[in-house]
């Protein structure tokens, strides 16, 4: 009986502090929720679906920074996925055991890399060298006119690319080594070969990759700075993927310091906006993975 | 070996190398260009203040302390609660409460960072009436933070409590006997979550933003004046378009890289 009491005052006596993780969510979204209410109160859902900025006459739409985030979101996870895949299969499947280690090491610090520097490099490196090879390649092979030497929707979308690569083939990593063994040993005693043996594997993990993928792709949407830096901040809703953009995050840093008023309160808007899909995609990929693996 | 198999080892072989050139890129000009703006000013650039724009080179001094400082306060403050918060979850892992934790940990670790930083600034700026200061920066970052630590400390004491639970309690042992057992055997493990949670925030620059100083050219004169740091001034002189600032944000994330990198090795290291 004795234990059993002080069992019960630990669980409260750490109780406190653990509780914090769980108000801390909760005031978060709470505050962004509460600061939304008078600009969703005054424009309604447009706020969402029209495209406007005119400060002038206080009229706030975030249509065109919305389009930017989820054009770059899907784009970056789209072009990160086939690289992420392999990353993946190589680490357990192929590579010798030495570079294995040193594959994973480098991944996991590139996921844990400042965001910034991706941008920075993004900004003056890859951007304008981009900008004379593959963005030259194809503005003349689609006919697509530029006006920028390399900030772009695709630029954004190119460097978001490279930063999840690491954070996603991490995630994939873990549940293609947790495929059994047994398909190892069946694939191998049938006299087959690794492109039965990866083919196999990855039809077994199908699933969890959507799961992995719902969380890079809410990584993607949320950053600010690599893409602030790198998609050059112009509000207009272009399907030239070579025309600048905005997304929401990047609109919130380049305009939340300045903003009064209604703006100040749209801003909040577009972040529970950001926030709601962040939380759909964390719940979807609970969904997926939890099912198998 | 048959013509497929070859086919797709070298498939997935390529893949990895060409994802591996635009990262030879980035760490060349990043170390290229570092290098040489550290190696003409010399080793006071750890030191002195930036410079003014179109003025020649300067130091990253301000930025530098201003990050060590905000990032040491943040980890103050989310430490206890991060370790405390992973000893619950590995001790009480199937109560009601540990798997809503679990699930707001999920959650804060997707929060998009810019929001934590605009809802600290509405909280502790607006609300409050406190100014721009490493503190109020600090509760952003520890925000941050938060989820990391904690998701490795729980982990890194699952283990041990596994190995030593039963056996702790067999001698008679008290569960409060037995988790400070338990805690001390997965030392590493704790230090290990708190370094990962450090080299994830000393990065940061979006939550910190609006709470520090845009102007670098201030050394730490208050507990309540505004910091500056090295993420923000990358950032803030990056988009400036003059020649010498980029040069010296250059130099400031060779730094910031090098500190990742390094903070990233001891972590691993005390891992194994």
């Amino acid at each position: 009986m004795k234990i059993e009491r002080k069992r019960e005052r630990i669980f409260y006596f750490l109780l406190v502090p653990s509780s914090l993780v769980v108000l801390t969510f909760v005031l978060l979204l709470g505050v962004v929720v509460y600061s939304s209410i008078p600009a969703l109160d005054r424009f309604g859902l447009s706020v969402y679906t029209k495209n406007v900025w005119d400060p002038v006459n206080d009229q706030y739409g975030g249509l065109a920074a919305i389009y930017g985030t989820i054009v770059t979101g899907v784009l970056s996870a789209v072009i990160s996925a086939p690289f992420a895949t392999a990353l993946a299969v190589f680490v357990n499947d192929i590579s010798p055991k030495k570079i294995k280690s040193f594959m994973i090491n480098l991944s996991d610090l590139l996921a844990a890399f400042p965001t910034v520097v991706y941008g920075f490099w993004g900004l003056l490196s890859l951007g304008p060298f981009l900008s004379h090879t593959l963005f030259a390649f194809l503005g003349s092979l689609f006919g697509l006119h530029r006006i920028t030497n390399g900030p772009s929707l695709l630029l954004a979308s190119i460097v978001l690319a490279i930063m999840i690569t690491p954070f996603a083939s991490s995630l994939l990593r873990e549940v293609y080594s947790q495929v059994p063994k047994s398909v190892d040993e069946a694939v191998y005693s049938l006299g087959l070969g690794k492109w039965e043996l990866v083919v196999l594997k990855l039809s077994y993990i199908k699933r969890a990759f959507l799961g992995a993928y719902a969380l890079a792709f809410g990584r993607a949407v949320g950053e600010t700075v690599a893409v602030s830096l790198t998609i050059g901040n112009v509000l207009n809703i272009s399907p030239n993927l070579l025309d600048p953009g905005y997304t929401i995050p990047s609109l919130i840093i380049s305009q939340f310091g300045t903003a009064y008023g209604i703006q100040y309160n749209v801003m909040f808007a577009l972040a529970l906006f950001l926030v709601v899909i962040g939380i759909a995609f964390v719940i979807i990929s609970r969904l997926i993975l939890r099912v198998r693996l | 070996m048959r013509v497929k198999d070859a086919v797709i080892v070298s498939l997935i072989t390529s893949l990895v190398v060409l994802f591996l050139l635009p990262i030879a890129f980035l760490f060349y000009t990043v170390i290229v260009n570092g290098l040489k703006v550290i190696i003409s000013y010399g080793p006071r650039f750890f030191i002195d203040l930036p410079p003014n724009p179109g003025d020649g080179l300067g130091g990253i001094g301000s930025a530098l302390e201003g990050t060590l400082y905000m990032v040491s306060l943040a980890v103050l403050i989310s430490a206890p609660i991060s370790v405390l918060a992973g000893a619950f979850l590995s001790f009480f892992e199937r109560s009601k409460m540990a798997s809503s934790i679990r699930a707001s940990l999920e959650l804060l670790v997707e929060f998009p960072t810019i929001v934590v930083g605009i809802v600290v600034f509405q909280i502790l700026v607006l609300g409050f009436g406190l100014g721009l200061s490493g503190f109020t920066a600090a509760v952003a970052l520890a925000i941050v933070m938060l989820p990391y630590s904690t998701i490795q400390i729980s982990e890194a004491l699952r283990i041990p409590k596994k190995l030593y639970e039963e056996a702790a309690y067999s001698l008679g042992l008290t569960t409060w006997q037995v988790m400070r057992l338990i805690m001390r055997i997965g030392r590493r493990g704790i230090v290990n979550g708190l370094l990962i949670g450090f080299a994830k925030i000393i990065g940061e620059t979006a939550p910190v933003i609006f709470l520090t100083s845009s102007t670098a050219n201030l050394y730490l004169q208050s507990f309540t004046s505004p910091v500056t740091g090295i993420p923000v001034l990358i950032y803030t002189f990056a988009f400036s378009g003059y020649q010498n600032w980029n040069d010296v944000a250059w130099g400031a994330s060779l730094v910031l890289i090098t500190i990742v990198t390094v903070v990233f090795v001891i972590a691993r290291r005390m891992a194994k």
